[in-house]
């Protein structure tokens, strides 16, 4: 059984129908056009000259937003995007715990050869967590 | 002599210039060139899709040619069909299509 995301429960309950890539791209573009948040991870050099930095707004271990800037690769930002509206509103030790897998299911509609970009966005994030978390208090309890 | 077809247009292209030139064409093995690619724009897509009867000839001479065939990413993104393409047909953009062509470069690129 798929586990529950608890981040998807607000959007799927606003939503009444799935965000596809497309209008995950556009959305993830405008988001990318904005500032960075206190809290940003390594920028991320990835395969094919792309890269990802997540940044993070975080308050009492919680994240209250996001931000990245990416490649112009839609699906690669399609993936940002998805994985900044499920953890907007999760604590750090649960945002930390979201697979690649779980990404990729939560964005039907993806190339199947384009869904490595799921792995490389959960590791750009998992990066900002990990440098929001000791920025916070030393880390994350393993 | 190598060429290359970027279907860029909306101007009848796939079911008339693809579907009732090139692709007999070939099919016949008499197109005159070698097609070592085709990268699909806009509604061209639609050419791609699993079942699409043009597309489906396509596919199957592309396998015995050694033909690439690409769509745009962003464009089989918009209209929700990158995930119902034939089998083993790849999406991308620019550096993709440069990248998957670099073993065998065209010697003319043709815009339709």
């Amino acid at each position: 059984m798929r586990r529950f995301l608890p981040g998807e429960a607000g959007l799927e309950s606003h939503a009444l129908r799935r965000l596809t890539v497309h209008e995950l791209f556009q959305a993830g573009l405008r988001r990318a056009g904005g500032q960075p948040l206190p809290m940003a991870g390594p920028l991320c050099r990835l395969a094919e000259g792309m890269f990802i930095r997540f940044s993070l707004r975080v308050k009492d271990d919680r994240i209250e937003a996001v931000a990245f800037k990416a490649s112009t690769c839609v699906t690669l930002v399609a993936y940002c995007e998805r994985l900044a509206k499920l953890v907007t509103g999760l604590g750090l030790a649960d945002a930390i715990e979201i697979t690649d897998a779980d990404l990729v299911a939560a964005l039907p509609g993806v190339h199947p050869a384009k869904r490595d970009r799921a792995a490389m966005a959960i590791e750009a994030f998992r990066a900002a967590v990990q440098a929001a978390a000791v920025n916070s208090h030393g880390g994350l309890s393993p | 002599m190598k060429v290359a077809y970027i279907f860029a247009t909306q101007r009848h292209t796939v079911s008339y210039v693809l579907g009732k030139m090139i692709l007999p064409q070939l099919e016949e093995d008499r197109h005159g060139v070698d097609v070592v690619g085709m990268f699909f724009f806009e509604d061209n897509n639609y050419v791609l899709l699993q079942g699409n009867p043009i597309g489906e000839r396509l596919h199957a001479v592309a396998k015995k040619k050694g033909i690439l065939l690409m769509g745009c990413d962003q464009c089989c993104y918009e209209r929700d069909i990158a995930d119902k393409l034939l089998d083993g047909v790849p999406i991308g953009c620019f550096p993709d299509l440069y990248g998957a062509l670099a073993g065998n470069m065209p010697d003319q690129v043709i815009t339709l």
